[in-house]
């Protein structure tokens, strides 16, 4: 019996070895997890890639939506949003949640490969860090000119406009530790410029705004799309396919979305111009009006330059801007400049003084805010005309009128 | 002949149960068929409590022990119920479920439910099983072929919902001996985080052990279209034929003390009822079982079947591009007003004398074309469906191998090891002479080719342990088992555009893309079950299951699923016994939680990889959640069944009411955060209901036997709390247009709309986003009834609901293109702007068609009477014939309801695969066709 019972533990031994064939497989997993991608190759230039993709997505979206909010754009037939137009807002409305939630995209993702996929990936160069900077400096940018108050990260601290705005300037001094190129210099001077302008310091506003037209006269920095693969420019499809109208002043300027079979055309983020009407901005501020002359005919001098109407066209031409000679006329001309050289680059209604509410979701789960965070900011020169932002009102002239509650700049 | 003796031996052996037809007998001795005739019902307990089932008990236990109820369905039921899908089969055999086919088109979804919805996430389909082996039951559109846009690979997504093809519409059906059903609840707890939805488990024949005998048969008949709910006169006209439809049947089986063997094999072709066989379908089905005792101890049994099946569709209405339902019911083809600006209308066209496309046709309304217009258009039909194809070919294999050990008196353990592998093509396929001949070549400039595949494998493995033990006053039987089964779920997709005419593959195509998805999860546990019985009368049933699946979050480890429950035999009381009109009272009550997985992978946080500018992007994707767990379902339930006067009467009757915690819902994050949403465990759903079901020999003698039986169903269903979820889309269009959706405080997957309303000022009030209705019926059941004479046998069956509603986007549409809808009064539209004469109804139509959503939303209460048939039987017609049978059938014959669109057709639209469908949006959908066939079957 004994050499049976060695046989049959044999046995037994051997067919436990055949558990490993019959056990379960490892669950075979086709996605990628994020805490394994960090360190995958190339993983950063992937990320950046990345950002730059949803960057597009964000800033079109920007543009189509705050668009209609302002005069520059009406919604005919196109299944964007149907109540901006009107500017029936409400904190609850998916069009706060979308913008909000591309906010917070581009700050997350910008933290994510700025911290986690940088400090695993080697090959990470500051050309990566600087675009994910500025991408960044960018997204508390939209939040500033756009909300009314929005988190600093996922979930954190509630900001008001201008501390968003502080928080741009501080980001783009990191962004400046990790610029190069002239380009890069430039763009870190003119978004600062942009921040200064936001928060009312004329003086720095200004020292950033030469700097940026000294370092390079011709920045142009723009948010790219990739139509086949999913990234398109909406805006573009809107206005060329007259799905959108556009306010009829405007007309000229829609040259800047033209139709075409894929919507690739890029959207400008950061341009020379803004520089020049920036500075053209504080000087009527500060009555020099003549200086106030120079930078617009500066302005309109660099857009010949450019001589890329998809990029800037301007209607006002040497002659108005010689015609103006009141610190009023000129305001009003500032604004009608900005109107066009932003045209479809979602800066008109910030300068309409709109400021959107954080979205119902986040507003709730934060949790003690005040009540003002929920409700869209209306100047009172539009309430009395929300359902007329179009052609029917002569807006930079109402702009004009009620300068004292609007303009940055004292 | 001892009748005593032959009622013993029929009940001991017997599985017939809740509804019998009848003329059923086994065929295979004269003066045993006749005493069994006479004995009729007296022998047959309706509520055969000595019947043992299996689902939901580990192991096989008795009827009068359980403390749920159990629904079993046997051979000779199925016998004469139409045999292409199981879910059309069950559709008037379970008293308690609700089945509706989504269309008439081969291989359709359908919507399957007991006991209302469970989830506001995943699809309601039960669990199938086939001889202990989990296999695929996916009953929506797959990942990679659910494009909401209709997508028709021209711009966005891959083909749209006509992809949708079933898995459960293949399912082997030859050689069943029985199914059983449980619905969600104390009955499916035993099978963990799977079962909350029901469970639906197929028994194939093993072999018998008596002599050899086989049975040929044959069905052949003629398809008609169901053109009850056309709009206009000529439509069936022009898109329908008449097609022929034949069944060859063939069955054997053999046996001896030592084993046995079964084995069922049918061909089947359809025509179809579209023009130019465009629903063409055939299937082969085999099955082999077999059964062989090795020793007193070991018995060895195997099931294998196979199905191959290939189907054509016809263009759906949503699939965008002509299509024949959608483009004549709504008037699509031609307009009568020439502006344009109507994008997404497609008319017929040509192309002009200077090269532009025009529309061929000059009016919306197909009724009043011109002869050689009409001629004109049909050869137009005709090529539309001719010259396009889209097939679907299907590759079946099962296969289940169990070994049953019984060592000693009471005690039996069995394991049981098998798989289920599907295998998918489907070719999608639109020719430049398509798009020439219907004029698409203006909007569409390339011909193209789209193969899917999916490629399924299901394994199953189970071993269980249980033990009996026996005295005067207690009896126990203890179960134990371990269960694990896999799912690997594989598909991909290439498209091929720009493609010559004729070409088979797409390896000529100009360009090419591709796309693949994959899951893969597996689910395994431990369950226990104690069941003590005592003086035979008084039961007590005690379970628990432990369970881990895959798709469980990072911190979610094992779960328990306990239940218990009580059965309670009235009826065998001493003071009952002595009432002779009451032969059966039993009494049962339950509570128990069953649970439904969480979507593979749903849990993790991953990263998203596309291409951007020619090189890889990645961003986040899903947000994941690390506590994502199973959606558990804790019901109760009270009730009873029973049989009186001499077991011509049955009637069960019971409440419950289930509570669906931790339901997963899809919760938004704060924008802050810069991802949409993330699934969580944080909803609450609640059903409740009653169940009836009542059987009743009318007449019951020698020669005659009239059985009339029904059920009634309610279902009270209600989302308690969404966890925070705003309300979100389950199916349907845009938010503008029509939608069903989940709001806390209301029935899952309400109908969301604008209305319009008339006041007394003769104004009109429009609001947007109103709650129209319903999908989910509040009152649902069957009907059945069956009369026989001798050997002359006549059947109907139906089935019924009622509280659902239904939305037509066709009738919507012929709003939109300025048909007069009967239900929409011309006050309304002319309080709109149309002038008394009705000269701009067009205008006025175009310009508020989604403005009045609420007069396209209509009841869908409907009964449907599925079958009715004669059958003639001949017993020992002939030498070695043992019995011949003739019948006629006639399935889909006629519905009763108010609805003027087919209430059961209705587009399933899932947000994803596997995910929640209630139905309610009828979009150019075919109804099924209605079928008259003649059998005959021989046996020997």
């Amino acid at each position: 019996m004994k050499k049976y019972s060695l046989l049959y533990i044999m046995l037994c031994g051997w067919l436990f070895g055949s558990c490993d064939l019959l056990s379960p497989d490892d669950v075979l997993n086709p996605n990628v997890v994020e805490s394994d991608f960090a360190h995958s190759t190339d993983a950063m230039k992937t990320w950046v890639n990345g950002t730059n993709a949803s960057f597009g997505t964000c800033i079109s979206r920007f543009a189509e939506l705050t668009g209609l909010l302002s005069d520059d754009l009406y919604n005919n037939s196109s299944r964007s949003s149907k109540t901006f137009d009107v500017l029936d807002i409400h904190y609850s409305d998916s069009e706060i949640s979308s913008l909000t939630t591309h906010i917070g995209k581009m700050i997350e993702m910008a933290d994510f490969g700025l911290e986690t996929v940088a400090a695993a990936d080697a090959s990470t160069t500051d050309a990566m860090r600087f675009n994910l900077y500025y991408v960044k400096a960018i997204a508390y940018l939209l939040a500033s000119e756009n909300f009314v108050a929005l988190p600093k990260e996922a979930q954190g601290k509630v900001l008001t406009s201008s501390e968003l705005a502080a928080e741009a300037l501080s980001v783009l001094e990191e962004a400046a530790a990790v610029a190069s190129s002239s380009r890069d210099k430039a763009l870190v001077a003119l978004l600062k410029a942009r921040a200064y302008r936001l928060l009312g310091d004329a003086a720095q506003a200004q020292t950033q705004a030469q700097t940026a037209i000294l370092t390079d006269s011709l920045l142009l920095v723009q948010a790219e799309f990739d139509d086949i693969n999913g990234f398109s420019n909406s805006v573009q499809e809107y206005v060329s396919e007259q799905l959108f109208s556009v306010l009829p002043r405007l007309a000229a300027q829609a040259v800047k979305c033209p139709q075409s079979g894929l919507y690739n055309q890029p959207i400008a983020v950061a341009k020379i111009e803004e520089a020049h009407l920036i500075l053209a901005e504080i000087c009527v501020a500060g009555n020099d009006l003549s200086a106030a002359k120079g930078h617009l005919a500066d302005l309109l001098s660099t857009v010949q330059t450019r001589a890329d109407s998809t990029v800037s066209t301007l209607s006002v031409s040497a002659t108005d801007i010689a015609a103006a000679n009141t610190q009023d006329e000129l305001y009003e001309l500032v604004y009608l400049l900005r109107q066009e050289t932003f045209f479809a680059e979602g800066r008109r209604s910030a300068d309409m003084g709109i400021r959107l509410p954080m979205s119902e979701v986040e507003f709730v789960t934060q949790g003690n805010l005040p009540e003002s965070y929920a409700k869209t900011l209306i100047p009172a020169y539009l309430d009395s005309i929300r359902t007329a932002i179009d052609a029917r009102s002569d807006m930079n002239r109402l702009m004009t009128a009620a300068k004292f509650n609007l303009f940055p700049f004292e | 002949m001892n009748k005593s003796v032959l009622s013993i031996a029929v009940l001991l052996g017997s599985f017939y149960s809740l509804s019998t037809p009848l003329g059923a007998s086994n065929g295979n001795d004269a003066e045993t068929a006749d005493a069994l005739a006479v004995l009729g019902d007296h022998a047959k307990d309706v509520y055969d409590l000595e019947e043992v089932v299996v689902t939901g008990q580990g192991a096989e236990i008795k009827k009068r022990r359980l403390s749920s109820n159990v629904q079993t369905l046997n051979s000779k039921q199925l016998e004469n119920l139409p045999t292409t899908r199981i879910d059309q089969l069950l559709q008037t055999a379970l008293p308690n479920m609700k089945v509706n086919l989504s269309s008439g088109q081969p291989g359709a979804t359908s919507l399957m439910w007991a006991r209302g919805l469970s989830s506001a996430f995943s699809n309601s389909t039960p669990v199938i099983y086939v001889d202990g082996v989990r296999v695929d039951n996916n009953n929506t559109a797959s990942s990679l072929t659910n494009d909401l846009n209709g997508g028709n690979h021209t711009g966005s997504g891959f083909a749209g919902q006509t992809s949708a093809s079933s898995s459960i519409a293949d399912i082997p059906l030859e050689n069943i001996e029985r199914i059983e059903f449980v619905p969600g609840g104390a009955a499916t707890t035993l099978y963990g985080s799977d079962a909350a939805n029901g469970v639906i488990q197929i028994f194939t024949k093993k072999g018998n052990t008596e002599s050899f005998r086989a049975t040929i048969g044959t069905e052949v008949g003629s398809e008609i279209a169901t053109s009850d709910y056309y709009y206009f006169n000529r439509t069936k006209d022009l898109i329908h034929q008449t097609g022929l439809f034949q069944k060859y049947r063939l069955s054997m089986e053999s046996g001896s003390e030592r084993g046995g063997w079964s084995l069922g094999a049918s061909m089947s072709h359809s025509d179809g009822t579209i023009v130019a066989n465009a629903q063409e379908q055939k299937k082969y089905d085999l099955r082999l079982g077999t059964h062989y005792n090795i020793n007193q101890q070991l018995e060895y049994q195997s099931s294998w079947g196979a199905a191959f099946q290939n189907q054509r569709y016809a263009r759906n209405g949503n699939e965008g591009l002509y299509s024949g339902l959608w483009s004549i019911e709504c008037g699509d083809f031609g307009y009568a007003d020439n502006t344009s600006g109507l994008k997404t209308l497609y008319p017929l066209r040509e192309k002009d004398a200077n090269g532009q496309w025009q529309k061929i046709f000059n009016t919306s309304n197909v009724d009043e074309l011109h002869s050689t217009d009409l001629a004109r258009l049909k050869q137009l039909c005709y090529d539309g469906e001719d010259l396009a194809s889209h097939t679907d070919e299907i590759r079946r294999f099962q296969t289940s191998q169990s070994l049953t050990y019984k060592p000693f008196a009471g005690f039996i353990a069995k394991a049981t090891l098998g798989l289920d592998y599907r295998h998918n093509l489907n070719k999608y396929s639109i020719t430049n002479a398509w798009l020439d001949a219907t004029g698409e070549r203006a909007y569409l400039a390339l011909s193209s080719m789209r193969n899917f595949e999916r490629n399924y494998l299901g394994l199953t493995f189970d071993v269980s342990a249980s033990y009996n033990y026996t005295n005067e006053w207690l009896s126990s039987v203890t179960t134990t088992g371990y269960q694990f089964f896999s799912t690997d779920d594989h598909q991909s997709s290439t498209l091929g555009k720009d493609i010559r005419d004729g070409q088979q593959t797409i390896s000529g195509a100009a360009t090419k893309s591709a796309d693949e998805w994959m899951s893969y999860l597996n689910n395994y546990g431990w369950f226990m079950q104690e069941n003590l019985g005592f003086l035979n009368r008084y039961y007590l049933d005690l379970g628990i299951r432990g369970d881990y699946n895959s798709a469980f979050g990072d911190n979610v480890g094992w779960q328990w699923y306990p239940k218990v429950g009580v059965s309670y035999l009235l009826s065998e009381e001493s003071f009952a016994r002595s009432l002779n009109w009451l032969n059966q009272f039993r009494l049962f009550a339950n509570y128990g939680v069953a649970g439904l997985y969480p979507p593979a992978f749903a849990y993790q946080r991953t990263v998203d990889l596309t291409s951007f500018q020619n090189s890889q992007a990645a961003t986040f994707d899903q947000y994941g959640n690390d506590n994502l767990g199973p959606e558990k379902k804790h019901s109760f339930e009270v009730g009873f069944s029973s049989s009186w006067i001499d077991n011509r009467l049955s009637l069960g009757v019971n409440y419950y009411y289930a509570l669906t915690r931790d339901a997963l819902f899809n919760v938004p994050l704060p924008p802050s955060v810069g991802e949409g949403s993330s699934l969580q465990n944080a909803g609450k759903i609640e059903n409740k209901g009653i169940e009836l079901s009542l059987g009743v020999h009318i007449v019951q003698t020698r020669d005659w036997d009239v059985f009339l039986q029904g059920s009634l169903n309610t279902n009270r269903n209600k989302v308690l709390s969404s966890g925070g979820a705003t309300t979100f889309a389950i199916g349907g269009f845009g938010s503008s247009t029509i939608q069903s959706v989940v709001t806390e405080g209301e029935s899952v997957g309400y109908l969301r709309g604008s209305r319009a309303t008339l006041k007394d000022d003769g104004s009109v009030q429009i609001d947007k986003l109103q709650n129209l209705g319903n999908t989910l019926p509040d009152c649902y059941g069957t009907l059945a009834l069956n009369v026989r004479w001798k050997q002359l046998n006549l059947f109907a069956n139906g089935d019924y609901q009622m509280g659902a509603n239904v939305h037509s986007y066709d009738a919507q549409f012929r709003f939109r293109n300025g048909l007069k809808i009967a239900n929409v009064p011309d006050e309304l539209l002319m309080a709109l702007g149309m002038n008394a004469d009705g000269s701009n109804r067009w205008l006025i139509q175009k310009n508020n068609w989604t403005n009045l959503t609420n007069y396209f939303v209509y009841h869908s209460d409907f009964l449907k009477i599925r079958q009715v048939g004669i059958d003639y039987t001949f017993r020992k017609p002939f030498k070695f014939v043992q019995q011949v049978k003739l019948g006629f059938t006639v399935n889909n014959p006629f519905t009763i309801t108010d609805c003027p669109c087919d209430p059961e057709a209705t587009v399933s639209s899932t947000q994803t695969q596997g995910a929640v469908a209630t139905g309610g949006f009828n979009y150019a959908t075919y109804s099924a066709p209605r079928q008259y066939l003649g059998s005959i079957s021989v046996s020997f």
